[in-house]
């Protein structure tokens, strides 16, 4: 492992432990305890973890040497796709692999609106987001008719189409080549206040996307992946709530969408191929589903693996397809998931073995000291 | 004697060829517990869905407090304050037990599209109190997965308590459970339908249950209704002692 | 009359080698459940196989290499089988998916060891490989070639099907699993079989279109795509569905080509789209539960 991306995968490392600390309070709204004091502390955890994690992003967005503080920047982008994503995926149940349209769509809306003249960079920043929620409203109202594996498929087809469309209608998007070119405003050219302006926006998306799923309708997302006749039974429209999920999710997607514009001033059709749909999915995997921070952690150590391994070995893709393996088959709720189960299980061997000797609070996972024992 | 809250009108059901229910008028009056009874194969299965709105009548209609309900969908039934419980355990897994009963009473207030999360501190105390009413307060914080089957049939009728239905169905609800379990849920049965003015209509196999709580007992068989009344009256009807307490009393256990 | 004749073999002759690799996905999904993402790479290493033994010669060769690649391709869906996709029986989609893309990840850079960056191209016997004249028009001979092998194929499935004590066991996997298991039936070897039969199909597939197609990396996620949309649309399991969804598929292909080219692969996707709006469990397939 190369120290370039240690920090930053320990840094999404802290994150996914102060929830595992917390038994998963952070998504599951008004979970851990009545005691107050301890839910104060837990929130209290939770919420200095993740200044502390932003504060090291930030710092390594000012000191990085700017080719890596563009990859960080990159990276905070498709964490907020992974984070919109998994709200379909770990809360929703839904297997979509149809992502890369919504992120396409919004990073297309900018950059058309520049080639065509019709939109400025912030009309065009503005306006994609509605883009993404608005093309998710009607794909989601086919897609919903259909559930697990054939809603998967149906999603991927719309991701083919979606690709297609943009590849062949050249004389509109560019075609193959996509669209590149000046597209960002002059206050956005230098390096760093682009890397601060895709941190602000993604971290505030994935606050608002943290507070959807730590609501009302979360709560109710995730008893229907659980089980939708029983939800079903108890007066939930099952469809309206889902497709209201793909709607924010769309959004989100598109959102980060328009945020890779920024990074790379570029949109080209491959954004919407079903396999960049499937790239949020495999981090949500990595990370781990059925947290909100496993797929930030699982962005991170994806994409941080990604752009070192490509440099040094042409087998990124076997290595990426043995991770994949291993995690699906060995350990399917992720990264925060096992760190999760870890501490769980040190929490209680250590309860057991208390008073007999005391217990040392490392051994928690290879983030190790991130989190902390009390 | 008042007008019923919950009633079928020539209920008919057809699969390919065959009638599973056929004709069946119900009528069940508010705040008792009425028992729907048969052999195997009866049709009790199949009205309980024509009347929770699982599958659509053929043919008839189901009224619930003067409203046609017949071929509507399951949530909107449930909407209108007829919540099942099913047959077979039934609960969202991963979540904690009393997130479950969150779920029922953020649908009853119509609040599950809300995307804040004032709600919830409210939403939980309720939920906390449901779960003090059915003994499982203990347990709010477990994971429902992690339940014993009777605690999992339990929190099921929490979760379907937690919306305040008018009228609630239970399919069996002590299929599988010990006699102490059988107990409990019984008296949890009785305890909240007196305690809340419900209507409870409930099929079920142990006699010594539908005998002891019921107010109301229907026979069906083949589909059709062949007796109704109290237990007492049911008990004595000869057709009944014929077909179905005749051929042994306890109906079987093993369901299609 | 001659122009609509040349469409209609093109057409057929499409739709022939879609239907080969998709009568293997489906075969697989009908028997075990599993939808393997992998199964446009064992296509891509029939075809690369081709390239391999065919070497620069032609005349007998030839058939001999469709044969031993198809078997090889087989012992490699067969390993793939052991070691990863029994794991994959009665798992969510999304273990499927995604271990199952893992393996399209692991198989695609091992090609790019094997047989490096660039198109290999195969060129026919030939005996196959000239045109012929038929009612004014001029259709290379090859396309009937594989439209013969892919009635072969699906003939062959269906006798397979229809006809043995192994078909008869496939069914009735479909069907209900579990009776089949406690009938003494060794559902393990029965998977084994089906899987490397499967991978038999699309290992047929990539080497006989070797002669038509420029053998690349990236082969395997083409075709993976429309191969899922064919099972998909002809109902996931049903042989017969992807027989029919094949054709639906080459026609739509061929009518949105001669309308509007630009707007042809478009048609297409809208075509599965609305097929699945109007019958979201494919022509021939049935509810998933």
């Amino acid at each position: 492992m190369a120290t370039s991306f240690d920090q930053p995968v320990g840094a999404g490392h802290a994150a996914g432990l102060s929830d595992g600390k917390s038994g998963g309070a952070g998504l599951r709204p008004g979970g851990g305890s009545d005691m107050m004091p301890v839910r104060r502390s837990v929130v209290a955890r939770r919420i200095g973890a993740t200044v502390a994690c932003l504060a090291v992003v930030s710092i390594l967005g000012v000191v990085l040497p700017v080719s890596s503080a563009l990859d960080l920047e990159y990276v905070v982008s498709l964490a907020l796709f992974a984070v919109a994503t998994n709200l379909l995926l770990g809360f929703g149940g839904m297997v979509s692999f149809g992502q890369g349209v919504f992120y396409g769509v919004g990073a297309y809306v900018v950059a058309l609106g520049w080639m065509h003249h019709v939109l400025s960079f912030v009309e065009a920043m503005l306006l994609a987001p509605f883009a993404g929620a608005a093309v998710a409203f009607f794909l989601g109202l086919l897609a919903l008719r259909t559930r697990r594996l054939y809603f998967a498929l149906i999603t991927l087809a719309f991701s083919q189409l979606g690709y297609t469309i943009v590849q062949d209608q050249s004389s509109f998007t560019g075609g193959s080549n996509g669209v590149f070119g000046a597209m960002l405003p002059s206050w956005l050219l230098d390096p760093r206040t682009a890397f601060f302006f895709v941190l602000v926006v993604s971290v505030v998306a994935i606050a608002v996307l943290w507070k959807v799923t730590d609501s009302p309708f979360g709560l109710v997302l995730r008893a229907i992946r659980d089980n939708r006749e029983r939800v079903d039974a108890m007066g939930v429209n099952v469809f309206a709530h889902q497709l209201a999920a793909f709607v924010i999710s769309g959004f989100f997607c598109a959102v980060a969408g328009s945020l890779f514009v920024v990074y790379s001033q570029s949109a080209y059709p491959a954004l919407l191929e079903w396999t960049s749909s499937g790239t949020p999915v495999f981090m949500a995997v990595i990370g781990g589903m059925y947290l909100f921070p496993g797929p930030i952690v699982g962005a991170f150590a994806y994409q941080l693996a990604n752009t070192y391994l490509i440099e040094h070995t042409q087998d990124w893709q076997i290595i990426l397809g043995v991770v994949l393996l291993a995690v699906v088959l060995l350990r399917p709720d992720g990264l925060t998931g096992s760190i999760e189960g870890l501490r769980s299980l040190v929490r209680r061997s250590g309860e057991r073995v208390r008073g007999r000797h005391r217990h040392g609070s490392n051994g928690t996972g290879p983030a190790g000291p991130a989190g902390g024992e009390p | 004697m008042s007008s019923p809250i919950l009633a079928t009108h020539r209920l008919v059901r057809d699969f390919g060829g065959f009638r599973a229910v056929d004709g069946v008028e119900l009528a069940i009056e508010p705040g008792t517990i009425h028992a729907l009874i048969g052999p195997n194969g009866a049709g009790k299965s199949t009205l309980f869905k024509l009347m929770t709105g699982v599958l659509r009548p053929t043919s008839g209609d189901v009224v619930l407090g003067g409203e046609s309900i017949g071929g509507k969908r399951a949530h909107a039934v449930a909407r209108r304050g007829l919540v099942q419980v099913f047959q077979l355990s039934s609960i969202c897994a991963r979540l904690t037990v009393v997130e479950s009963v969150m779920v029922g009473i953020v649908t009853m207030r119509h609040r599950s599209f809300d995307p804040v999360t004032l709600f919830h501190r409210r939403a939980r105390g309720e939920a906390l109190s449901v779960l003090d009413q059915v003994g499982l307060v203990d347990l709010a914080e477990a994971r429902a997965g992690k339940l014993s089957h009777g605690d999992q049939r339990a929190l099921e009728i929490a979760m379907a308590l937690a919306v305040r239905p008018s009228v609630l169905m239970l399919d069996e609800p002590t299929a599988g459970m010990s006699p102490a379990e059988t107990r409990a849920t019984a008296d949890l049965i009785v305890s909240e339908a007196r305690s809340r003015n419900l209507t409870v209509v409930l099929s079920e196999h142990d006699m010594d249950v539908v005998f002891g709580i019921s107010d109301r007992v229907t026979v069906l068989h083949q589909g059709r209704v062949i007796a109704g009344g109290t237990p007492g009256e049911v008990r004595a009807h000869p057709e009944v002692m014929a077909v179905y307490l005749g051929q042994g009393t306890d109906g079987g256990e093993v369901r299609s | 009359m001659a122009r609509f004749l040349i469409e209609v073999i093109g057409t057929l002759s499409d739709a022939g080698s879609l239907f080969m690799v998709a009568a293997g996905l489906t075969l697989i999904f009908g028997a075990m459940r599993v939808i393997n993402l992998a199964h446009g790479s064992l296509y891509m290493y029939g075809a690369f196989l081709m390239t391999t033994f065919v070497g620069a010669s032609s005349g007998l060769r030839f058939w001999w290499s469709i044969a031993l690649a198809a078997v090889i391709v087989a012992a490699l869906g067969a390993v793939m089988e052991l070691g990863i996709v029994r794991f994959l029986v009665g798992k969510e989609p999304l273990t499927q998916l995604v271990a199952t893309f893992a393996l399209f990840l692991i198989l695609a850079d091992t090609a790019l060891h094997l047989w490096g960056n660039g198109a290999r191209t195969v060129v026919a016997p030939s005996s196959v490989s000239g045109r012929f004249t038929i009612a004014g028009a001029v259709l290379p001979v090859y396309d009937l070639v594989i439209i013969g092998v892919a009635v072969a194929v699906g003939i062959g499935l269906w006798a397979l099907l229809r006809h043995t004590s192994v078909g008869w066991r496939i069914r009735a996997a479909v069907d209900d699993p579990e009776v089949l298991e406690s009938g003494g039936v060794n559902l393990r070897r029965l998977n084994l079989g089906v899987f490397a039969v499967g991978a038999l199909l699309a290992g047929i597939a990539g080497a006989v279109v070797t002669p038509q197609v420029s053998v690349a990396p990236g082969m395997d996620e083409s075709i993976i795509v429309t191969t899922l949309l064919v099972v998909v649309i002809g109902g996931l399991g049903s042989v017969t569905g992807t027989a029919l969804a094949a054709l639906v598929i080459g026609i739509a292909d061929t009518v949105g080509t001669l309308v509007a080219p630009t707007w042809a692969s478009t048609f297409m996707y809208l075509a599965v789209i609305l097929v699945l709006v109007v019958r979201p469990w494919g022509l021939l397939g049935t509810p998933e539960r």
